[in-house]
């Protein structure tokens, strides 16, 4: 069976792309709650606040360290599947993502280890302001990383000659098109990760009866900013869309599922279709009257763009960039209906009581991170053909690497990445299970990121902590 | 946020008009008061997101963010929950 | 003003400290596996848990320096060197997640050191054979990758491998002199004074190998016949120093001794190197990229470069002194 090897490299890259982008998004969301949780405990002195942190904490530093090292494999891997690419784009990406790291990078590693393990060692106020440091590197680094993305979804700031690049402009390499749009797209989506992680465990505990301060706190607070945010999000969504119709049409064409030229009036909003796209029609398709039209011509009548407005060697697949882009509207329409619900619930005095809306929480718990990939996955895949829009190809843009060498390290990467999830999913589990005031500092078990808190040492009310290790 | 509401007495603004707006909503006939409520918020939020994601235009779209976000925001302070018992 | 050879001067700097910090790290993480008592391991682990992630961020800053500055010798060795690159990765996620993993277990902790061990041994070696695979010369054809991503497995850059692998047990036995409790400081001279002889060897041994194996290496020994050899002098004397003087020195000074070996050796790969970025066909000014990238780099690492060090720094002074037995908790 003779595989592509444009196709084994663009698999392997979409897998270790994909899973890498869990945990930096729940890293980002995460390290700005902790600053949030941190600076409540230090101005209320409330102790709730310092186990929602400690807890937090303990699933934070896991994510943050396989998104490191998920995030390494990625800088090398540009090279490593895409090596035309990296020539080609090298001058204009490179530097963007060496400023990442410079910047960002040692940024969080500097003030990370401060973080986990020096509170007795610098008191409160620089720990806190490791904390903001670890907060801020991770959005300078989905800043510097937004921009390089967005670079090659909308290239700007460069000549061209004789396939090689030259940077002309910065300020149009860094600030390009998209990217004033995508960075506070995908920032809200991490905000918002964090936001249905929180209230969904909270919501856990208060369904089980346990935890219940800590319970009622997170579930308060998570569901204020989740409700706060979605709203956001779906604005800058609906802007976002705006902007990519502009610069690359064929992703929007794709994303409806529409293939004529110009769709009916009214053109109906498609949830459901089995795009034929050898055919360039659809076999099947469900969707709601008039909705298509309301909602992508905000007209009762507007006819929709279809996929054949593109030239079929520049269209990307429907089918993927369809269900993408439905899986993480449709999630962003839920987390807006959860958010309108909690002000509902808050104003009747319901929002711990309400069973139905507890667990919808706890179902919603890993949205974020599911509507960030579909999310990622119209993004990238929607630029297809192209790896750098209008300019290089992917299939152009390969390594001279053989198959049989990308099929081993692809096996490689899905065997040892499952074993790097397990983990991470069971020792999660495990943490929840255990619930806050558990967060049990190993007495055996030196360097435990949860040794770093010991409540007598940081003068709240002394709680004694169990040093049983089960 | 605030933090320590009491159930009883929302303080913080428009004093009268949401103790009024929390008697209107929480009293009356559950049944119907409830349906009523669910109804419109499900509306009302329909409405919002129509708002925000442009349908009726750039400029309502950032109103109809603004006056949600400060809706919330409100709501969360004014009604912060933290008292209620599960 | 010599743009390329001032990131390639950047590009040796991240390289050399990547090896140097980063190499303590992977050298406590091989020493791992020779230890039986697991509250041993802990405070073993503990010397390095709190700045780790820092050390091994140079790595990442030297890749994406060479993607940035010298892209067309980024397409060339990453294909030219695929495999162990990958496998490499694997590893150091490997020990990178058992920091945060093990510590959520007892029963299984043993698992995840064993993991942390063999992942870090993996990637030393590894670096290693990337190493002996760069001095053996990449095989180069119209500015592309022309060779097999096999041509790794020969003996030359195996052997760099496992020199590798026993350099940086030289460095994390004296990372353990300066940093551990008492109980352990036997283990660590015993680390040193086995580790530091065997490294100098089979240094020596891998640079007669390698001047019998590449011309262009022949000749940097003819052309610089002073300098060369005075480098090998000095490593074979710091080995020596080191070795004698493991047991009853300051606690820093194994560690330092160590370090300077590695400079030793780093000086005399950039002497036989330069001006070569894709050994030995390509030379840094034909694989750099533009000057407006070049300019963004540097002026970029001009300023945030003493800002890291600096901060890097503290975090180091934080943590300074012995490590506590009881780990970061007490």
């Amino acid at each position: 069976m003779k595989v592509d090897p444009s196709t084994l490299a663009r698999i392997q890259f979409a897998f270790t792309v994909s899973f890498h982008i869990i945990f930096p998004t729940m890293s980002i969301g995460l390290a700005s709650f902790l600053a949030v949780t941190e600076a409540l405990w230090l101005k209320t002195k409330e102790s709730v606040y310092l186990e929602i942190y400690r807890f937090w904490l303990s699933i934070f530093a896991m994510g943050f360290g396989i998104g490191v090292v998920t995030g390494i494999v990625l800088s090398f891997e540009f090279g490593l599947g895409f090596a035309r690419f990296a020539e080609m784009a090298g001058p204009a990406i490179g530097p963007m993502i060496a400023l990442e790291v410079l910047t960002a990078f040692f940024l969080e590693a500097g003030f990370l280890g401060i973080m986990l393990f020096g509170l007795h060692r610098v008191g409160p106020n620089l720990h806190f302001f490791a904390t903001c440091m670890v907060a801020v590197g991770t959005l300078l680094s989905a800043s510097w990383i937004l921009s390089a993305n967005s670079w090659m979804q909308t290239p700007a700031g460069v000549a061209i000659h004789d396939g090689h690049l030259t940077v002309v402009s910065w300020r149009d390499v860094v600030v390009n098109p998209s990217w004033p749009y995508r960075l506070p797209h995908m920032v809200t989506a991490a905000y918002l990760t964090a936001s249905f992680m929180v209230a969904g465990v909270g919501a856990w505990y208060l369904l089980r009866g346990k935890h219940l301060h800590f319970a009622r706190k997170t579930v308060a607070l998570g569901t204020a900013f989740a409700t706060v945010l979605i709203a956001g999000q779906v604005f800058i969504g609906d802007i976002l869309y705006g902007a990519m119709v502009k610069y690359q049409p064929s992703k929007m064409q794709a994303a409806e599922g529409f293939w004529e030229e110009e769709s009916q009036s009214p053109a109906p909003y498609y949830w459901l279709i089995i795009p034929d796209q050898k055919n360039q029609r659809n076999r099947f398709a469900v969707g709601t009257p008039y909705l298509g039209s309301i909602w992508l011509t905000h007209s009762l009548r507007g006819r929709v763009e279809g996929l054949k407005n593109t030239p079929r060697d520049r269209q990307p697949r429907m089918g993927m960039v369809f269900y993408a882009f439905r899986i993480m509207y449709g999630l962003a329409i839920l987390m807006f209906a959860l958010g309108v619900a909690s002000l509902w619930l808050r104003l009747r005095g319901r929002l711990f009581a309400s069973r139905w809306f507890l667990w919808m929480l706890v179902l919603m718990t890993p949205s974020g991170i599911i509507a960030t990939l579909a999310g990622w996955y119209v993004a990238e895949t929607g630029r297809q053909p192209w790896v750098i829009y209008g300019i290089l190809r992917t299939v152009d843009a390969v390594s001279p690497v053989p198959a049989h060498a990308l099929l081993s390290t692809l096996i490689g990467f899905v065997c040892v990445y499952s074993v790097f999830m397990s983990a991470f999913l069971i020792f999660t589990l495990r943490i929840i299970r255990r619930g806050p005031a558990e967060a049990p500092p190993h007495a055996e078990a030196s360097g435990s990121l949860k040794n770093a808190f010991r409540p007598h040492v940081l003068d709240s009310p002394a709680r004694v902590v169990s040093r049983q290790v089960s | 946020m605030r933090l320590t509401a009491n159930k009883r007495k929302p303080e913080t603004l428009g004093g009268i008009g949401f103790s009024t707006l929390r008697r209107t909503i929480m009293g009356g006939s559950k049944d119907l008061s409830q349906f009523a409520g669910l109804a419109g918020t499900a509306l009302l939020g329909a409405l919002f997101f129509f708002l925000i994601i442009g349908v009726f235009g750039l400029q309502f779209a950032i109103g109809g963010l603004l006056v949600f976000v400060v809706g919330a925001v409100l709501i969360s302070q004014a009604f912060p929950a933290e008292g209620a018992e599960p | 003003m010599d743009l390329p050879l001032f990131s390639a001067s950047f590009l040796a700097l991240a390289l050399t400290l990547y090896a140097m910090l980063d190499g303590f790290d992977l050298g406590v993480g091989i020493l791992l596996l020779f230890q039986p008592a697991a509250a041993s391991r802990d405070h073993m682990v503990d010397t390095i848990t709190p700045t780790w992630d820092g050390n091994e961020t140079w790595i990442i800053m030297a890749g994406v320096t060479l993607l940035a500055a010298f892209p067309t010798a980024y397409s060339i060795l990453l294909p030219a060197f695929y495999l162990p690159v990958i496998v490499m990765l694997l590893a150091l996620g490997f020990r990178g997640v058992s920091f945060e993993f093990r510590v959520q277990t007892t029963r299984l902790r043993r698992r995840w050191d064993i993991a942390f061990g063999v992942g870090s041994l993996v990637a030393a070696f590894m670096q290693g054979l990337i190493l002996g695979g760069l001095m053996q010369g990449v095989k180069v054809e119209d500015h592309r990758f022309a060779g097999s991503v096999l041509d790794i497995l020969r003996p030359f850059p195996i052997i760099a491998g496992i020199t590798l692998v026993f350099g940086y047990a030289v460095l994390g036995g004296g990372w353990l002199k300066l940093k551990s409790s008492l109980p352990l400081q036997p283990f660590a001279s015993r680390a040193v004074r086995l580790s530091a002889p065997l490294f100098a060897c089979l240094f020596g041994s891998a640079c007669i190998y390698a001047v019998n194996i590449q011309p262009t290496i022949h000749s940097a020994w003819q052309s610089h016949r002073i300098a060369l050899p005075s480098l090998l002098l000095l490593f074979a004397l710091a080995a020596a120093t080191l070795t004698a003087v493991v047991e009853k020195s300051k606690p820093a000074m194994p560690f330092l001794l160590g370090l300077f070996l590695f400079l030793v050796g780093i000086s005399g790969v950039a002497l036989i190197v330069f001006p070569n970025v894709v050994p030995f066909s390509l030379s840094l000014w034909d694989a750099a990229s533009s000057s407006t990238s070049q300019r963004f780099v540097l002026i970029g690492a001009a300023f945030v470069t003493p800002v890291v060090l600096a901060y890097s720094a503290f975090a180091y002074w934080i943590f300074r002194g012995k490590t506590p037995e009881k780990g970061w908790g007490e």
